[in-house]
């Protein structure tokens, strides 16, 4: 028997024991596991739809169906909230009445056009896509509450905050860097 | 005597089960599921004007204390849809997924089925970039003219949400002007990509939406 | 091949000591937690002050921004967890009642945010009340039914606990394991509430969030307590520990493993006297005086007594100490009638088979053992699996002259004298 087997046998029962004792299994993984199946939990194509056009009570549906079922599913209910919301509503800013206009609204994708400008709308080029910068909140609102004119309820057609208080970046993320 | 001190002298017997063991569990965490909220969408031609840039925010009003701990929830999965031939159900797909430190991006590629439920193709084309943490500056990675970036940034939304909030419930009349951005000075968890034009169509439109899918 | 022979043996005898530790006493290490006693600055204090501060500054500059009420509110509760400042709960309090008014009690999250408050406070008809106008408002709706789950359990209503148990089944969901293995520790059934509290750690650890896995180590920790695993619940208090060393819940674990386990009085109190130092919470002083009486030194008891006493005269604290002032009371002739009130208030308040037990236990000890007696037999015998309300029980079955059932009881309690502390052994041996 030479030293070196000794110390063989000995490690290897060590490490046997260690083995035996250790009742802490949860070491992190190193593979990367992309397996399952992921279920939808939210969704959003034009901004504040959700939260302007949908009830309480709908909203978890609404996140919940997809896009392609959503107008059959929401248009009605979108129209009844819009003349909720303005019960004097005709027409807005696009010409567009009652049931065009969330017909438009209930499909809640978001249109970009990979031709040129991409804007929510920039007084001539209208939903061609979503730049950080546009005021999305208040041409939402002068399309609902502004009549035809756009000259309706001055009062609701602008949450008179028109830019973010931090100014974004021309190249890639584009996002302004965090506070 | 003060009457604790009769209570405490009285008290001659062990006050045996007064204490045990934890019999009253700590409350309930608060509920989760607020890691699969997205706050925000965006798709608008980028830089290059042969590309187009998505953006998808989740974890909103991040004060930037909250920022510095904030992380994406590997049981989360992000999915840009783009659908190219107008009929609101996807044609292709981007798919954002964060594993230890990294957001992996998949495709754009044609998903094997669509709507509801999703799994992460092991054969389309994959990219990752290292998420960037607070104070640091952005990681970007660039590959097959695709760029990349995971990472807290400030929320670019801008909206006086309260003022809307007070109108909707009937106890405001019209907005204030000037009106207050509720979400300034505040950051969101963003994922940021960008694909040429070529990747996701010709020309015209395409209709795109994002969707938090959480894993079962 | 001797050497062989004696390497074996002495490996042999190594594997036995060092795995056989059930049987060894000794089972936490000062070196395991030294590092978390005493330590300087609180990380997860300041950030919550840093938190409510930046919340607060952002709401006197535009004050209304009504959502930010609940992220003040949230910070409070943050810092009422980690500091045990009544005071921060209240505030909560105060600041989601803002929000809600601001919404006209028509925001779900709003409405289950002020329900989490309520629940904290025990003020769990309150919290329904406002969990059922979240259901009817019917946002993120399976949030609001775990809550009801939460809500109804405490109140003692089974029947609603099952039904949205069986609503919001899903074995994948963390939110849904956590509950349904409450559940199962509530109706007895403590193999099942380990092994879905073992599935919900592994979702809180691949979704990486750092509170959730410290949640669930300490609750974790707490039910292979009960199931005498006590390694494992010093393991599992350690790691929330890792994560947040300011943990004082956690702390007061491993106290109570060297205190109840391990028969160390003195390195327990040394622990809870560093837990004292960072969280004011009243439980850990009366924790304190049992162990002082343990150790016969009665100054330290009435010391930490009093203690006790003087902070749960705030009022702000409600009932949330209602269990401990009933069996606190209960043994002092001045004081046990006021005991019976509190019991008859909690019972009202909440009608669980752990009320009805301290409702028994206040009548026997005011002498009415017969109608103790009434009482823990409709209510609480079969009812409740708690070694406490168990305890209780047999001491009233044996003053109605009913030795048999007690002595039933007393083979259980045999098994949870580490649940109910060293002071329990003499006196469930005397049964």
């Amino acid at each position: 028997m030479n030293l070196n087997k000794i110390k063989y046998i000995a490690i290897l029962t060590i490490s046997l024991c260690v083995a035996s004792c250790s009742s802490d299994n949860d070491s992190p993984q190193i593979t990367t596991d992309f397996s399952g199946t992921f279920v939808l939990k939210d969704q959003m194509g034009r901004p504040a739809i959700n939260t302007v056009f949908v009830d309480a009570s709908k909203k978890d549906n609404f996140n919940t169906t997809i896009p392609s079922n959503q107008g059959a599913a929401y248009q009605s209910d979108f129209q009844t909230k819009l003349l909720a919301l303005n019960p004097n509503y005709t027409t807005n800013a696009l010409g567009m009445d009652a049931a065009t206009f969330t017909g438009a609204l209930a499909t809640d994708v978001l249109t970009v056009t990979l031709d040129g400008k991409t804007t929510f709308f920039d007084g001539t080029n209208v939903l061609t896509g979503r730049a950080l910068a546009d005021d999305v909140i208040s041409v939402e609102l002068l399309l609902i509450f502004g009549g035809p004119t756009g000259a309706d309820n001055p009062g609701l057609t602008d949450d008179n905050v028109s830019a973010n208080d931090k100014a974004f970046l021309s190249s890639f993320p584009y996002l302004a860097s965090p506070w | 005597m003060k009457k604790t001190k009769i209570l405490v002298a009285t008290m001659i017997v062990a006050i045996i089960g007064l204490i045990t063991v934890a019999a009253d569990h700590i409350d309930a965490p608060a509920v989760t599921g607020g890691s699969a909220d997205i706050t925000d969408f965006y798709a608008f031609q980028a830089e290059n004007s042969n590309s187009i840039a998505f953006v998808a925010n989740v974890q909103g009003l991040l004060s930037p204390t909250a920022t510095a701990s904030a992380s994406f929830d590997e049981n989360v999965l992000i999915e840009f849809n783009i659908d190219t031939d107008a009929d609101a159900v996807e044609d292709l797909i981007i798919q954002a997924i964060p594993r230890n430190g990294k957001m992996y991006f998949i495709g754009p590629y044609a998903p094997s089925s669509t709507g509801v439920n999703s799994t992460i193709s092991t054969t389309a084309t994959r990219n990752e970039v290292t998420i960037s943490s607070y104070g640091s500056t952005p990681i970007v990675s660039n590959a097959g003219n695709m760029k990349f970036f995971a990472g807290p940034r400030d929320d670019p939304f801008f909206m006086d949400f309260a003022r809307y909030g007070e109108i909707i419930g009937g106890n405001a009349a019209s907005f204030n002007d000037p009106g207050a951005d509720t979400f300034a000075g505040t950051n969101v968890l963003s994922i940021v990509v960008e694909v040429p034009k070529s990747m996701i169509g010709t020309s015209g439109n395409v209709n795109t939406w994002v969707e938090a899918k959480m894993k079962q | 091949m001797k050497y062989i022979q004696l390497i074996f043996l002495f490996v042999t005898l190594l594997i036995i000591t060092s795995c056989n530790t059930e049987q060894v006493k000794q089972i936490t290490n000062t070196e395991d937690y030294e590092a978390y006693l005493n330590i300087d600055s609180n990380e997860a204090l300041l950030k919550a002050q840093e938190e409510l501060n930046f919340w607060n500054n952002k709401l006197q500059k535009t004050p209304n921004q009504y959502p930010y009420y609940s992220k003040i509110a949230s910070a409070n509760a943050q810092i009422f967890k980690l500091t045990g400042n009544i005071n921060e709960l209240k505030e909560a309090e105060k600041n989601l009642l803002e929000a809600n008014k601001k919404t006209n009690f028509n925001n779900a999250g709003y409405l289950r945010a002020l329900a989490r408050n309520y629940i904290s406070q025990h003020r769990f008809k309150e919290a329904l009340q406002l969990l059922t106008k979240a259901e009817y408002n019917g946002e993120k709706l399976e949030q609001t039914h775990f809550m009801l789950i939460d809500v109804h359990l405490e109140l003692g209503n089974s029947k609603k606990v099952e039904k949205y148990l069986s609503k919001v089944k899903n074995f994948k969901n963390f939110d849904y394991l956590i509950r349904i293995s409450k559940y199962n520790d509530h109706i007895g059934n403590l193999d099942n509430a380990i092994k879905y509290l073992e599935q919900s750690l592994a979702i809180a650890k691949s979704s990486k969030n750092q509170s959730l896995i410290q949640w669930n180590y300490t609750n974790l920790a707490d039910y292979y307590g009960h199931a005498g695993r006590i390694k494992d619940s010093y393991n599992a208090y350690l790691k929330a520990l890792e994560i947040n060393p300011n943990n004082s819940y956690a702390k007061k674990g491993i106290a109570w493993i060297i205190y109840s386990y391990e028969r160390n009085p003195e390195e327990a109190l040394r622990i809870l006297e560093t837990v004292s130092k960072e969280n004011a919470a009243p439980d850990y002083h009366l924790l304190r005086a049992e162990i002082a009486n343990y150790l016969g030194d009665k100054s330290a008891q009435e010391t930490q007594t009093k203690i006790y006493l003087a902070k749960v005269k705030n009022e702000n604290y409600g009932a949330m100490y209602a269990k401990y002032n009933v069996l606190l009371f209960a043994d002092d002739n001045a004081k046990k009638v006021k005991a019976l009130e509190i019991a008859k208030a909690e019972v009202k308040a909440r009608p669980t088979a752990q009320s009805y037990d301290l409702l028994a236990w206040a009548y026997y000890k005011n002498g009415s053992a017969n109608k103790a007696l009434e009482i823990a037999n409709k209510y609480v015998v079969g009812k409740t699996f708690e070694p406490e309300a168990l305890l209780h029980t047999a001491h009233i079955l044996k003053a109605n002259g009913k030795q048999e059932k007690a002595l039933e009881i007393k083979e259980e309690l045999l098994g949870a004298i580490y649940e109910l502390g060293p002071h329990s052994e003499q006196e469930i041996t005397n049964i």
